[in-house]
């Protein structure tokens, strides 16, 4: 156990250090900060003073030494733009992009399996094809088309809820509804297959042929021998919740650290953006490596050795 | 004697996209207290789907045509949902071919076996673990305690099988439907298992309908035999009269396939062709185009189960018949 710990911590070291090496290179390749902070009546000496300060004038190995130092011994820098801690940005916007994802987790998750497992057990009736028609079209509906959509009818027309922005917890509704839509989806349709799968094996005949009635059926005997796929499709669908989280933070004005990295990208502000794309990465790591750890406690086949 | 199961005339059809095929037609049989009746033949001769279709445990697109099954009086078929699920388990159980399939990977020995005394006897977790210990020990299941707390995937074959036996017995049933028990084990495992039916067959006066395709076992544990061969029964009979006197071509053609240790031969019997695939059964004896000793009456009119001379099988022949006619060949 400790072992493979060990070992998952070593990889996780490892897809960091790839990230932040792409995310610094990726940088430089697409553009100067020093030109859009400088204003138009700016000479030549001036963006060289500005570059000197902010220490992109040398040459790029040494700055990628020095990013490596700086994000090894935590220290973030400071925003070009905001000249406020990168560090601080990022502890008053992460909370609020854990709680969008956080919530909306919690809305797509329990439900979608709910709805897959009914769709299951009511193969081809009535409730399974509309189940199938409405997963369809929530999966083919872009984010940012389905937010605004969102936002006009239950924000402008019905004036139930803030159109965007953040104030109170209703702020979060529109938001996280958006974003749990395209999770939501893919799970019923995993859900769905993956429990259509299990009903076929012996052990279901078997534990029917022991008069077990069919809610311990499905759920006592079946539910957890499908959860497995459907917790890995949760944990690859979470990469894809922190990236809808960017479109979903910017539709919304949401203060998130989705909205701070696309800002931070507008503008060339470095710092901003490898501190927030490295922490992207690190969540996504974590969470992967939460859902391994949850795949023995399902599955007693799967040992962690 | 009163039967405990009595099958009359059950006819069984499957809807598939490919149109409707019939599994079953015209089954037959009693299965009296403490008796041992043996259902054999071929692979898709619908000894399964007869025996699932006991317990309803037939996939939805199943359908009963005709027929009735009797158990104790009781017409199964008529039952609700509900009153067969107090029968599942609890007077009837069920063991089945792979053991290895047949555990819910995910539960515990110990909890897959006293689930269906939990369900159908006693309402105490301690009590029915217990209980169940006590099933595995009475199987022959070595260090029960452990082997309780232990997961399907740690068990081998041998084991297992003894695991569903434990569970299908737990609740005494009075009939026991084994479904090819053996056929997923090694011979020696397999000479195990059946020990272990025939010494509960005894000790509970329990009625087994035991299902398989290989008539060696049959032999050994049967009282009454019943033969079919693509959906229908072709002849039954005690196990001395099968053995020693097969009315049936069919059931010849099977003890042909049986290899003897005190003959010699150079190459082992099979029976020419394959089963007949049920979507496309033509009209006469099904058996007649795999049959040495067809006639053009067996290709237009299919014979009925009659009992002749104290003897029940689906034949317009003879064996009388058919030795004096000589067949495509007769050893």
């Amino acid at each position: 156990m400790l072992l493979y710990m060990g070992k998952r911590c070593l990889q996780a070291v490892i897809v960091l250090l790839v990230v932040s090496t792409l995310v610094f290179f990726l940088l430089r390749v697409v553009g100067d900060p020093a030109t859009l902070m400088l204003d138009p009546n700016a000479t030549k000496a001036d963006y060289e003073d500005l570059k000197r300060s902010l220490g992109l004038d040398q040459p790029i190995h040494v700055q990628y030494v020095n990013f490596m130092k700086d994000m090894a011994s935590l220290n973030l820098g400071r925003s070009y733009r905001y000249k406020q801690p990168v560090v601080n940005m990022i502890k008053d916007a992460l909370p609020f992009t854990l709680q969008l994802v956080g919530v909306s987790l919690l809305l797509a998750v329990p439900l979608a399996i709910v709805v897959g497992v009914l769709a299951a057990v009511k193969r081809n009736s009535l409730i399974d094809s509309v189940m199938t028609t409405v997963t369809i079209a929530g999966r083919s509906i872009p984010s940012f088309w389905l937010g605004l959509i969102l936002m006009m009818l239950f924000a402008v027309k019905l004036k139930i809820l803030p159109p965007s922005g953040w104030g109170s917890l209703k702020h979060l509704i529109l938001p996280s509804v958006t974003l749990a839509m395209g999770l939501a989806t893919s799970t019923v349709r995993m859900t769905r297959n993956s429990m259509l799968s299990v009903m076929n094996q012996d052990y279901m005949k078997a534990a029917k042929a022991k008069g077990v009635s069919p809610f311990r059926l499905y759920i006592g005997h079946g539910l957890r021998n499908s959860l497995i796929a459907v917790i890995t499709l949760i944990s690859i669908q979470v990469g894809h919740l922190l990236g809808g989280s960017i479109v979903v933070e910017t539709v919304f004005s949401y203060p998130g650290i989705g909205r701070l990295l696309i800002n931070a990208i507008m503008v060339y502000d470095y710092p901003v953006v490898q501190a927030s794309v490295v922490l992207m990465a690190l969540l996504f790591v974590v969470i992967n490596l939460i859902v391994d750890l949850l795949y023995s406690v399902i599955d007693p086949r799967i040992r962690v050795r | 004697m009163d039967a405990l199961l009595e099958v009359n005339d059950l006819t069984i059809q499957f809807r598939t996209p490919e149109g409707v095929i019939t599994a079953v037609e015209g089954v037959g049989f009693r299965v009296r207290k403490g008796e041992l009746l043996c259902v054999v033949g071929e692979s898709g001769c619908g000894k399964s789907v007869t025996a699932l279709s006991i317990l309803r445990l037939l996939a939805d697109n199943a359908l009963y045509v005709s027929g009735d099954i009797q158990f104790e009086g009781q017409n199964l078929l008529e039952l609700s949902e509900k009153e067969m699920r107090e029968i599942r388990g609890s007077d009837i159980s069920m063991i089945f071919q792979e053991p290895m399939t047949s555990l819910n990977p995910v539960h515990t020995i110990g909890k897959q076996i006293s689930e269906a005394y939990l369900l159908h006897i006693e309402k105490d977790k301690k009590k029915a673990w217990d209980k169940s210990i006590e099933m595995l020990k009475m199987v022959g299941v070595p260090d029960a305690e452990r082997v309780a707390k232990s997961f399907p995937h740690q068990l081998s074959g041998g084991m297992r099988q003894r695991v569903m036996i434990a569970t299908a017995m737990i609740c005494q049933p009075k009939l026991l439907i084994a479904d090819e028990p053996t056929t997923a084990l090694d011979v020696t495992i397999q000479a195990q298992i059946l020990d272990i039916l025939s010494d509960l067959q005894e000790k509970n006066d329990l009625a087994i309908m035991f299902i398989t395709h290989d008539l060696a076992i049959v032999a050994k544990i049967a009282d009454y035999i019943i033969v079919m061969y693509a959906g229908k029964i072709v002849e039954e009979g005690t196990p001395e009269a099968i053995f020693f006197e097969p009315m049936h071509p069919y059931t010849e053609g099977l003890l042909k396939c049986i290899p003897r240790v005190d003959q010699k031969v150079d190459e082992l019997f099979v029976i020419a062709g394959n089963v007949p695939n049920p979507s496309t059964y033509a009209s006469g004896c099904r058996f007649h185009d795999r049959c040495p000793y067809a006639t053009e009456l067996c290709e237009k009119e299919m014979p009925a189960l009659e009992l002749r001379d104290g003897r029940k099988y689906a034949c317009h022949f003879t064996p009388a018949d058919r030795k004096i006619r000589g067949g495509a060949h007769v050893d």
